[in-house]
């Protein structure tokens, strides 16, 4: 084991300093701040004023509103679980398949890789922008072929019938959101040792039993970090529900980022607001520890 | 030598001395319509007769305008001229974000008088300070395409029982959009102007003053819920899209375009959008013989009730060159500017409004303005009209997916706005 002198740590905790200053300055401090804010009754026309202490009562307002369970359901169940889910599966899948020999044979890798870049290189506005006008329920182009081909008589309203809200939302958050799955799981793939892939067909091994002995568990330690990073991006964002739904049809497609902002900038209650981002805060804490201690660390701790 | 000393410091001086003739103040002014070529000639126009004043133009959109303004003027920055809409002058100039503009209306006047401008109530406090001028006006108003309602068989709806009924004739007939609107539930949504203006065509309001200085509901459940249920049916077959609902508001794409194309009967909107609606229609069929008409807004059984809107121009209450920004206030206030570089818009002026010729197709704007009321008791209380825009919207959009009945969504906006005035 290495030991470091005195002086030692010392220059190394100076040469940290910086870097904790900056973490301090960036991060702490507008969490402590935003925290101060949930038990005062700041609101945007009082800014100059500051807020009045209200202890608890934001919280209190929060967690009895049955609105808010729903706004909670659909963060963690839609927005992350699904989209999350689904992103992981698909990503996984359309790697193994771009890395598969096949695909090698046909030389068609590269090309494949840079088709999978491309959603990433679209902006999430513009993203959003076109798959609205794509699932328009008058001119939008989905609709105008399933009616054309005779699956439906009326077109879909895709982002405004609760039955489809969900699933198109979701779409588009997958469509922009499976570039860097995609392209992360390529690279892990590529580190797998081939030698272990030629040892199992010595020992007379199916594509399943490669594929779950030896591919899996090697892809394992990429996806965990990406499904750690996938779940904290989706579940902050707001851009995707907003842009596409503005938390509707009524408050139907509601989660916690568009309610902060809700709460914000339309009722300019901030006091609420910030008490919202820190239930937010808290929960992504609650979940990045439980995904490091026992499904990080415990399960692939030795691959890590 | 020495003469050659004295001669330089005459000139040094002397150029010192004449220095602040020539100072150059800088001011700023965020314009948030979607027409800043014609601010910019204006700025032009207005630097060449104040050679001692630079204005740099800011954009922002309106839906970012009015937070981004209050954070900033919280903190000591924001431009020195703000333009805002009718209604936030008051709520800007209780949280201290505007200056009050009494002295400097005192000092240089107001076009012709502070009182000839109309919604003078949204821009005065109770105390009397004024914290801005008003610039443009606009309502809201019924337009039309003649030919659909000749091909369907109905005549121009004088009430909004009849419009329902020739909505839904022009669908059922034509098989084209009756009265289109977006009914999507966003933050600004356009069921709130609709709601509002059925509410008032029949002698209720959301908010009204109680008649002791305070302000109460003034619309009772099922009222409310009658209004709201008005609007829900003209989903669908009674000729409003059901593919609406995915729309924001008038600016999404594709909310006029039927209109655009022939294929809608009716829209209400203001007269920005009317004027695209007709200048996209000349460009795609290349004629400038306009196919739509306008008519005020349809009847209750108090009158036909819209709002009067509007732009207000206001400073920031960090500026250092108050006199400067009222200067080019003054300069965007006037008769010239309108007749000059802002023709698009109607000023905000009781005079200037009276003697306003209007274009084919826009006829309406002038039938409705007599008859449109301002936001008053909305503005003037406790109740923040982005909150209950919002809420109204949301309840409508609750209405229209089954979440919950009209009643149900009439008491919750009564209760969310009853909270609000008991806060």
């Amino acid at each position: 084991m290495l030991s470091y002198s005195k002086d030692q740590r010392k220059f190394v905790l100076l040469m940290l300093l910086p870097a904790f200053g900056m973490t301090a300055a960036f991060f702490l401090w507008p969490t402590i701040y935003n925290i101060k804010n949930s038990f005062t009754d700041l609101s945007l026309l009082g800014l100059r004023d500051g807020g009045r202490w209200i202890g608890l009562d934001n919280y209190i307002e929060l967690f009895n509103d049955s609105d808010f369970k729903k706004v909670v359901f659909n963060t963690l169940f839609w927005l992350t679980f699904v989209s999350v889910s689904i992103r992981l599966v698909l990503g996984f899948a359309i790697a193994l398949f771009i890395e598969s020999q096949l695909v090698r044979r046909l030389r068609l890798t590269v090309p494949l890789r840079m088709a999978a870049l491309l959603p990433w290189a679209t902006p999430d506005i513009v993203a959003v922008t076109v798959w609205k006008q794509i699932f328009d329920g008058r001119t939008g182009a989905i609709n105008n072929k399933l009616v054309e081909w005779g699956f439906i008589d009326q077109p879909i309203v895709f982002l405004g019938d609760p039955s489809y809200v969900w699933p198109s939302v979701i779409t588009i958050i997958v469509w922009n959101g499976l570039p860097i799955i995609v392209l992360t799981m390529a690279a892990a793939l590529q580190t797998v040792p081939r030698d272990l892939y030629e040892a199992a067909d010595i020992d007379g091994a199916n594509s399943w039993i490669k594929f779950w002995h030896v591919t899996f568990p090697h892809a394992l330690p990429a996806l965990a970090v990406l499904g750690l990073l996938t779940t904290i991006w989706t579940f902050n964002n707001f851009i995707y529900v907003w842009m596409s739904t503005s938390a509707g049809p009524g408050t139907f497609s509601n989660v916690l980022a568009t309610e902060v902002y809700l709460q914000a900038f339309v009722n300019f209650k901030l006091g609420l607001s910030s008490a919202i981002g820190t239930f937010m805060a808290a929960l992504a804490l609650v979940f990045g520890i439980i995904y490091f201690r026992y499904v990080v660390t415990k399960r692939f701790g030795g691959l890590m | 030598m020495q003469n050659m000393i004295k001669t330089a410091l005459l000139i040094g001086c002397s150029a010192f001395i004449a220095l602040p003739a020539f100072a150059e103040t800088t001011i700023s002014f965020r314009y948030n319509d979607p027409d800043p070529e014609v601010i910019e000639a204006a700025i032009e126009a207005f630097e060449a007769e104040n050679p001692d004043i630079n204005v740099e133009l800011e954009r922002i959109s309106w839906g970012d305008s009015r937070t981004q303004f209050l954070r900033e003027a919280a903190v000591g920055t924001g431009p020195d001229i703000v333009h805002i809409a009718f209604v936030w002058p008051l709520e800007m100039g209780s949280a201290g974000a505007l200056l009050p503009l009494n002295d400097l209306i005192e000092k240089n006047g107001a076009g012709s008088g502070f009182d000839n401008f109309i919604a003078t109530d949204l821009a005065r406090d109770a105390d009397g300070n004024i914290f801005g001028l008003p610039w443009t006006a606009d309502t809201w108003t019924l337009i039309y395409t003649p030919a659909v309602l000749q091909e369907a068989g109905v005549d121009v709806p004088k009430t909004w029982d009849e419009l329902q009924a020739a909505s839904r004739m022009v669908t059922e007939k034509t098989g084209k959009v009756g009265f289109g609107f977006p009914a999507g539930s966003g933050a600004t949504n356009t069921a709130w102007f609709l709601l509002n203006y059925h509410l008032w065509s029949n002698g209720h309001a959301l908010v009204e003053e109680d008649g002791s200085g305070g302000f109460q509901v003034g619309v009772d459940t099922a009222s409310l819920a009658n209004s709201f249920k008005f609007f829900a049916d003209f989903m669908g077959e009674g000729g409003n899209p059901q593919s609406n609902i995915a729309l924001g508001g008038l600016a999404d794409i594709g909310s006029l375009a039927p209109m655009v194309e022939g294929d809608q009967a009716f829209a209400l909107v203001p007269p920005n959008v009317a004027k695209a609606v007709i200048a996209a229609y000349k460009e795609k069929s290349g004629s400038d013989d306009v196919p739509f008409a306008s008519t005020g807004i349809p009847t209750g059984s108090v009158g036909g009730v819209s709002h009067m809107g509007g732009r207000m121009l206001g400073i920031n209450a960090n500026t250092e060159h108050a006199d400067e920004s009222y200067k080019f206030i003054q300069f965007l206030i006037s008769n010239e500017f309108f007749s000059d570089f802002l023709t698009a818009q109607f000023p905000a002026s009781k005079s200037a409004l009276a003697a306003l010729e209007y274009p084919a197709g826009l006829e309406g704007y002038g039938m409705q303005l007599p008859n449109a009321r301002t936001w008053g008791a909305y503005a003037n209380g406790k109740t923040p009209i982005g909150t209950m825009w919002s809420e109204a919207g949301r309840e409508f959009g609750a209405i229209l997916v089954g979440d919950k009945t009209p009643e149900e969504a009439a008491q919750s906006l009564i209760d969310t706005i009853n909270d609000m005035l008991n806060s």
